[in-house]
C-alpha cells in the first residue's frame, strides 16, 4: 500500500515537473487533474507564481476604498435579494436563485452597469453576491467565501467570472510573453506544450490564423503554465461541487456558468470625447487603464499596437478554449447538462470598451442576456448554442 | 440605505421651505419689494434690500448662506444615491444611460449651486463692491436638478407601475 502511495506521489511530482517545464501531454494534465489534492495546487501556484501562496495572497488582498465599494455594492445588491426572499420568492416554481462569486466584471463598484446588475434585475432571479472588482481567482479559491455561500442559500445557479486579474494583475502579464519574438515558430512556447496544441486542434471557437501566427512566438511559457494552472483550479472547485471530494456533494442540483472575457484591448487612449453621456469613459480610465496591459507589454518591448492586440486574443482565446473543454470534460462525465459556459469573444468592438478590461455597460447588458437564457434553458434564434456554450452574438 | 434617502429628502424639503420661508418674511416688510416672494426672483431687487437690512438680518443671511453650503452636499448625495440606486434596477439601456449621466449633472449642479453662493457672499459683503450676477450658475444649477428629477421620474413611474 505504502509502495503504490509513493509511486503515486512520484508521478505525481513528475507530471508537475512537467507542468512547470511546459511538457505535459493532455493526458498527462487529465492525469494530475484528477490526482491534485490542495497541497498539489498549491505546489504549482509556488512554481507558477515564484511565491509562496500565503505571501501571494497578502500582495493580491483587495484593501481600502475598493474593499469598502465591493462591500457596499455587494449589500445593496444582496439586500435586494432578502427582499425577494422575504416574499416567498422560493415558493414560486419559475423562480431561481443565484449565486455569484468573481471580479470586476461581476462587480464593479461604481458607475458602471456590471454582468451581474443586468442579471439582477430579472424579476424572476434572485441574485447573492460575493464577487468583489480586482479579485484573483486564487483569492476566491483560497478564501472559499463561496462554499460558505454556496451551503447557506443553497442556490439553483453558481456564476463564476476568475483569471483575467491573475494575468494583469502586479504587471504580470510581462512574465507572460517573451522579450523576443521565437526565431521559428516550432521553437515557441506553444509548439512545446502538448496539451495546448491538443486544445487548438479541438477547439470549439475558429481561430485567425493571421493573429495567431503573429501572436504566438511572443507567448511564453509562463502563460501556459498560468492557463494549466486555471484548469487545476477550476476543476477542482467545479468536481468538489458536482461530485464532492470525498462524501456525495452536497449541490445536487446545481448548475455552474463559467464565463471568459472577450478579446482585452491595450490601450493608453484616455477616452475624451465630444459624448456627454460617456463622461465616465475618461474618469474610470483613470484607476488603471494602460496599466493592466500596455505598460507590462511595452515593459517587454512589445510597442506594435496590433502585435499587443493579438497577443492578448491568443491569450483570451486560449483561456476561452480551455474553460469550453473543461466543461466538455464534465459532459463526458456524465454531468453535461450542469456546467455551461458563456462565450463573449469577439462581441465588444473597439469603441464598446470603457477601459483596457471592461466594455461599457450596454455590451454586459448582452453578455448577461446570455446568462439569462442559459439559466432558462432556452437556444435563442441567432444565438447559437453548442453543447455546453452559449454565443453572446 | 432605503430609509436614509427618504430622511434626507424630508431634510431637504424642511431646509428649503424655511429658507423660502424667511426669505419672504423679511421681503414682504420692505415698501419697494411688496411683491412678497415674487422679488426673489429679482437680483438688484434683493441685493438692494439686503443692504438696506439691518446688521442683524445681514447676518442671519450670510449664515444661513455658509449653511447651503452643507444643505449643497446633502441634496447632491441624495440625487447621487438616488440616480445610481435607480440605474441598478434599470434595464431599458438608454435610461440606464441616462441615469448615469445624472451623475455627472448632480455634480455639475452642486458646482453651479457653490459658485452661485460665492458670488452672492461677495455681493452682499459690506462696504459694496462690483456686483456679479449668479444668474448663469443659478441657470445651469436648475437646470441640471431640473433634468435630473425628470429622468429619475421617467425611470421610477413605469417601474412602480409595472
Amino acid at each position: 500500500m505504502a509502495a503504490t502511495d509513493d509511486e503515486e506521489t512520484l508521478e505525481k511530482r513528475t507530471l508537475i515537473g512537467q507542468l512547470t517545464r511546459n511538457g505535459i501531454s493532455h493526458g498527462g494534465l487529465n492525469k494530475l487533474m484528477e490526482a491534485a489534492n490542495v497541497d498539489d495546487i498549491q505546489e504549482i501556484t509556488k512554481r507558477v507564481f515564484d511565491l509562496n501562496e500565503a505571501d501571494l495572497l497578502r500582495k493580491i488582498a483587495i484593501e481600502g476604498i475598493f474593499k469598502k465599494l465591493n462591500t457596499l455594492k455587494n449589500s445593496q445588491r444582496n439586500e435586494r435579494y432578502f427582499a425577494k426572499i422575504h416574499k416567498s420568492f422560493r415558493s414560486g416554481t419559475d423562480n431561481k436563485v443565484v449565486f455569484v462569486e468573481g471580479d470586476s466584471w461581476f462587480n464593479y463598484p461604481i458607475i458602471l452597469s456590471d454582468i451581474v446588475d443586468w442579471i439582477a434585475m430579472d424579476k424572476k432571479l434572485a441574485v447573492y453576491s460575493s464577487a468583489a472588482g480586482g479579485d484573483w481567482l486564487l483569492n476566491m479559491l483560497a478564501t472559499r467565501e463561496y462554499v460558505d455561500g454556496l451551503s447557506i442559500h443553497q442556490p439553483d445557479f453558481f456564476l463564476l467570472s476568475g483569471g483575467g486579474n491573475d494575468i494583469a494583475g502586479m504587471l504580470r502579464l510581462a512574465l507572460m510573453v517573451n522579450v523576443k519574438k521565437t526565431s521559428r515558430e516550432t521553437d515557441s512556447a506553444f509548439r512545446h506544450n502538448l496539451w495546448a496544441q491538443h486544445l487548438i486542434e479541438h477547439s470549439y471557437g475558429t481561430v485567425d490564423k493571421n493573429r495567431w501566427e503573429n501572436a504566438i512566438p511572443w507567448i511564453s511559457k509562463d502563460f501556459f503554465a498560468l492557463l494549466m494552472l486555471f484548469r487545476l483550479q477550476y476543476y477542482s472547485v467545479l468536481k468538489n461541487l458536482l461530485i464532492g471530494s470525498s462524501s456525495p456533494s452536497k449541490f445536487q442540483d446545481l448548475t455552474i456558468i463559467t464565463q471568459g472575457y472577450d478579446y482585452l484591448l491595450p490601450s493608453f487612449n484616455s477616452g475624451w470625447g465630444i459624448k456627454p453621456w460617456l463622461w465616465y469613459v475618461p474618469v474610470l480610465r483613470w484607476i488603471g487603464h494602460g496599466k493592466w496591459l500596455k505598460r507590462p507589454l511595452m515593459i517587454r518591448g512589445i510597442n506594435d499596437e496590433q502585435l499587443q492586440k493579438d497577443i492578448l486574443y491568443v491569450m483570451v482565446f486560449l483561456f476561452n478554449e480551455m474553460l469550453i473543454e473543461l466543461g466538455h470534460y464534465f459532459w463526458q462525465k456524465g454531468y453535461g447538462n450542469r456546467v455551461f459556459h458563456i462565450d463573449s469573444r469577439d462581441w465588444i468592438q473597439e469603441g464598446e470598451w470603457t477601459d483596457e478590461i471592461h466594455p461599457k455597460p450596454y455590451k454586459f447588458k448582452a453578455i448577461a442576456d446570455r446568462y439569462i437564457d442559459c439559466i432558462n434553458g432556452k437556444a435563442v434564434s441567432g444565438h447559437p448554442v453548442y453543447k455546453n456554450v452559449y454565443k453572446v452574438l | 440605505m432605503k430609509h436614509l434617502k427618504y430622511i434626507l429628502l424630508l431634510i431637504v424639503v424642511l431646509f428649503e421651505t424655511y429658507f423660502i420661508g424667511i426669505g419672504s418674511t423679511l421681503l414682504k416688510d420692505i415698501p419697494q419689494c411688496d411683491e412678497g416672494i415674487l422679488m426673489l426672483f429679482r437680483y438688484d431687487c434683493i441685493i438692494s434690500v439686503f443692504h438696506g437690512l439691518q446688521p442683524i438680518w445681514q447676518e442671519q443671511i450670510v449664515s444661513m448662506l455658509h449653511v447651503d453650503f452643507i444643505f449643497i452636499l446633502v441634496y447632491t448625495f441624495l440625487l447621487l444615491l438616488w440616480s445610481y440606486l435607480e440605474m441598478q434596477q434599470q434595464r431599458s439601456v438608454w435610461l440606464n444611460e441616462l441615469l448615469r449621466l445624472n451623475i455627472l449633472l448632480g455634480i455639475l449642479a452642486a458646482v453651479a449651486d457653490c459658485i452661485e453662493n460665492m458670488i452672492l457672499l461677495h455681493d452682499f459683503s459690506i462696504p459694496v463692491r462690483t456686483i456679479y450676477q449668479p444668474d448663469v450658475f443659478s441657470f445651469i444649477k436648475w437646470g441640471c436638478i431640473g433634468w435630473i428629477v425628470v429622468v429619475l421620474l421617467m425611470s421610477r413611474v413605469p417601474r412602480f407601475f409595472a
